[in-house]
């Protein structure tokens, strides 16, 4: 999904969701939930509303993302003095860790890969034009809004899942970094988006390994990972493009 | 040209909200004519093409495009399968389309759609159009690593594998250097000719649209004057 973010520009959306996380990581504690089913209950309707109410407000989702991120922000601090709630329980949330994922998170989350391959299988030339330009989409008859708040939705779930795995503060490494390192050498969409799954799974992979090799933190290990897979892959981008003028 | 309206609008209002910005605009265009509009920035060139393309909906007033009203969404979508578009020059993002696929992209309610896979004949339709901008050489490159003059002939194309009867044009030839500007113009005038295309451009300058229309009207407080 990291294609999608920077192709449609949601960098401040994914911050956004983020911080809407926390908020309904605050809700759900103070009613007595788990903070991560708050989170991603939270992320899960803010994807759902922040396209449309950037229609509303004829706002850019980029604009509306802000509006979003402060409220909710703001929204969340005042749970936590009200209710008495210890905001480091909530900010717990903000370190996840892959290897203590439950047999069902494990479960949820393939089903969440397979459900976006299919996706992209599945209309990949409307994404495609959605992502290249949204203006003609519309004009060439592609439900340009539709599509492109569908994987705004896909792209909260994404990070939702993401949370669990490397924590919020890592998310921009497991799903961004790759596929910055994917759009700075792939010649298609689709290149791109294959390309950025295999450094997304790669980065994993490796930060894994070495964390389990060396005795490190897995966030940090995948997140280094993966700002190595980004220089290469420049290096490598730019070697290509000297070879071709 | 033929005493054939195209695109007929009569006492159009139209804009976002409750914020007309056109009020009660009468425009006729005739089949095989090559109508250029000039306005400054916020007259609204581009409300009136969001309206012919059916984007928005008129407030009030009527408009017809090739005999059919536009009043429901339903029309509204048919007849944008019968209109060309080329948008505005913008700055390409970095994700990577190459000029054949960009231009593939035209075919879309023409062929292509929901569940509809490219067929041999779409993907010659793309290499004639190619052809004929003379952008063979280029099919396979990206599109955002091409010139602003080669970007603009891919847009024309994606516009032509349409193979629809009108085009609306916006700024075609702006923000191109001299050389490419000719080049733009001289494409735009041999396409009318070879598909008997009926356009629509639009410029904030006259003069741009000055070598490829046969009449240009001036958008003025959201009506339209002879210039």
């Amino acid at each position: 999904m990291g294609v999608v973010i920077l192709n449609l520009n949601l960098t401040t959306i994914r911050f956004a969701l983020m911080h809407i996380g926390l908020l309904g990581a605050a809700i759900a504690m103070v009613l007595g939930f788990s903070p991560l089913v708050g989170a991603m209950v939270g992320i899960l309707l803010a994807s759902l509303l922040l396209g449309p109410a950037g229609d509303f407000l004829n706002m850019d989702t980029g604009v509306s993302g802000v509006l979003f991120m402060t409220g909710s922000l703001g929204l969340a601090f005042l749970i936590f003095y009200k209710a008495g709630v210890p905001a480091m329980d909530a900010f717990a949330l903000f370190s996840g860790s892959i290897l203590a994922l439950s047999t069902i998170e494990i479960w949820v989350i393939g089903g969440l890969g397979v459900l976006m391959i299919l996706v992209f299988f599945l209309f990949y030339r409307e994404i495609q034009m959605v992502l290249f330009n949204q203006e003609l989409a519309e004009s060439l008859g592609v439900p340009a809004k539709g599509i492109r708040n569908a994987l705004l939705l896909l792209t909260g779930l994404a990070i939702g899942v993401n949370i669990r795995m490397v924590g919020v503060l890592l998310v921009d490494a497991a799903v961004l970094l790759p596929a910055i390192a994917a759009l700075s050498i792939a010649k298609s969409l689709r290149g791109a988006l294959i390309l950025s799954a295999f450094f997304g799974i790669l980065s994993q992979v490796g930060g894994v390994a070495f964390s389990m090799a060396y005795d490190c933190p897995s966030g940090a290990s995948i997140t280094l990972a993966a700002v190595l897979m980004v220089c290469l892959a420049a290096i490598y981008g730019h070697i290509v493009k000297s070879i071709r003028r | 040209m033929t005493q054939e309206a195209v695109v007929e609008i009569r006492g159009l209002v139209a804009g976002y909200g409750r914020h007309p910005v056109l009020h009660k605009l009468d425009l006729m265009v005739w089949h095989g004519e090559a109508l250029g509009i000039a306005g400054k920035n916020g007259a609204g060139k581009t409300t009136l093409f969001k309206v012919i393309l059916g984007l928005i909906a008129p407030l009030a007033g009527s408009v017809s495009v090739q005999g059919q009203m536009l009043d429901t969404p339903r029309v509204r979508r048919l007849v944008r399968c019968q209109i060309g578009y080329v948008p505005q020059l913008h700055t390409p993002g970095k994700m990577p389309v190459s000029v054949h696929d960009a231009v593939l992209m035209g075919r879309w309610s023409k062929g292509l759609g929901f569940f509809k896979r490219p067929t041999m004949q779409d993907r010659q339709k793309v290499s004639e159009i190619l052809q004929e901008i003379g952008m063979s050489h280029k099919e396979w490159q990206e599109v955002h690593l091409l010139s602003g003059g080669e970007q603009q002939k891919v847009s024309i194309g994606r516009a032509l594998v349409r193979e629809a009867p009108i085009l609306l044009l916006d700024e075609p030839s702006t923000y191109l250097d001299h050389g490419s500007q000719a080049e733009i113009i001289e494409l735009i005038r041999t396409i009318q000719l070879k598909h008997h295309l009926t356009l629509i451009m639009i410029s904030h300058d006259p003069e741009h649209l000055e070598g490829m229309s046969d009449r240009i009207l001036l958008l003025k407080n959201g009506r339209l004057e002879e210039r």
